[in-house]
């Protein structure tokens, strides 16, 4: 009579002891890594440090001839998807202007500015990787001659910084960085920025200025 | 009769399973069920030659006379939210893996024959960028990566730890594994990424 009883008994520890055991069997475990690489730009100068730099153009006292006094700006463009540079100066800054009397005073409009050269083949650019340089910047083929001594920018052909007064697209392209970091060597795009004008008799002053911010994006 | 039979039965299916026949066990920190996430975060290129890094514990119990031995299997995925176009997206070989530590708690076998396979017996976290490209060359020149984790590999082998595998507060009869992840921020494809590792303890060596 108590077989049954007794049977029942160690049928139900059974099933204890197997279900509890089952569960610790921990001899497998799971880690999962995530990681998000996200869109990333950067402009830098030619040292991969924060681009701030001055162009001085110098005391620009008029001659004959037609020469320009020009600057130029190196800046390394990086991104991992496709961009846009935009730039934008800030009002002309003329420190201790003498009168007018009747003539005229230097402007955004006499200082030309634009993209000069456009260097894109480090061997870890994406491939395939092309830059479009908005015409109005483009002075790949330098700046424009002289004529009868006056500036030789004309208005919605040659750029100045005077078309910079918003801000303004002006470069684009695809995919710069196949990989790498700001450190890389052969990941970028070098332009070269190119800032001129002709001495002139402008109106005396004893200094001019502008701020030109540039800005790379990945709309 | 019926529950005798049923217990016979029972009991025979129960011994290969049972706390008797298990050998090993792989839990957390805490001695719970290991599933763990490690995140490495946004990776943001930047200067730096320090890559980004991530680590995650777990203990080992092993009272097999033959020893342990512990493989991983790693999965990599990426889901890209920009065009490839031309460039290089993270991939499971920019992700270095290495065993940073074999710690044992205080009550188990002396001495210790722990043994991390070669190319896992370094600190991603430590390997500078060059040229702020992947610094890991994989496990064959002492750097492993995620790839090599691909088909399953080995990563660390050993002596029996104790003389049994209880868990729970107290006990000090585990190996206690670090494991590091590091990646170099880099201009790779804009992408989420994950990588599910498994991790398995077995007979030795």
């Amino acid at each position: 009579m108590k077989q049954p009883g007794t049977m029942k008994f160690v049928f139900i520890l059974g099933v204890i002891a197997l279900l509890a055991q089952t569960g610790l069997a921990q001899t497998t475990g799971t880690v999962t890594v995530t990681g998000t690489t996200p869109t990333a730009v950067s402009v830098t100068n030619a040292s991969d440090a924060a681009l701030s730099t001055t162009v001085a153009l110098g005391s620009l006292i008029p001659a004959a001839g037609g020469s320009l006094i020009a600057g130029s700006v190196q800046a390394r463009l990086r991104s991992n998807k496709a961009y846009t540079l935009s730039a934008q100066a800030a009002s002309l800054n003329i420190s201790n202007p003498a009168a007018a009397d009747g003539g005229s005073s230097i402007t955004l409009s006499d200082i030309g500015f634009g993209i000069t050269a456009v260097d894109a083949t480090g061997a870890n650019v994406a491939t395939g990787h092309t830059d479009t340089v908005v015409s109005l910047f483009n002075y790949s083929s330098g700046f424009p001659a002289v004529t009868n001594g006056l500036t030789p920018f004309v208005a919605g052909t040659n750029a100045t910084l005077n078309d910079l007064t918003a801000n303004t697209q002006i470069l684009s392209g695809s995919r710069i960085s196949a990989k790498g970091n700001i450190a890389t060597n052969n990941n970028f795009v070098l332009l070269t920025l190119g800032i001129a004008t002709l001495p002139q008799y402008f109106t005396p002053n004893t200094g001019f200025s502008t701020t030109v911010t540039l800005t790379i994006a990945a709309p | 009769m019926y529950s005798r039979h049923a217990t016979v039965v029972l009991i025979t299916l129960s011994l290969p399973i049972s706390v008797f026949a298990q050998s090993h066990r792989i839990t957390n920190t805490a001695d719970a069920v290991l599933v763990a996430s490690v995140g490495l975060g946004t990776l943001t290129p930047g200067s730096s030659a320090t890559p980004v890094a991530t680590q995650v514990q777990f203990r080992v119990r092993s009272r097999q006379a033959g020893g342990y031995r512990v493989d991983c299997q790693a999965s990599f995925t990426t889901t890209a939210f920009a065009p490839v176009a031309g460039g290089t997206t993270v991939s499971a070989s920019d992700v270095g893996v290495g065993i940073t530590s074999v710690t044992p708690a205080s009550g188990v076998l002396l001495p210790r024959a722990d043994v991390i396979s070669a190319g896992f017996n370094y600190d991603p976290s430590t390997k500078s960028a060059v040229n702020g490209l992947t610094p890991f060359a994989g496990a064959a020149s002492g750097q492993a990566t995620l790839a090599d984790l691909a088909a399953g590999m080995k990563i660390l082998s050993g002596n029996k730890v104790d003389n049994n595998i209880n868990t729970g507060g107290g006990t000090t009869n585990y190996l206690t594994i670090t494991i590091k992840f590091a990646v170099v921020p880099q201009y790779f494809t804009p992408a989420n990424f994950t990588s599910v590792v498994t991790v398995t303890i077995s007979n030795g060596p």
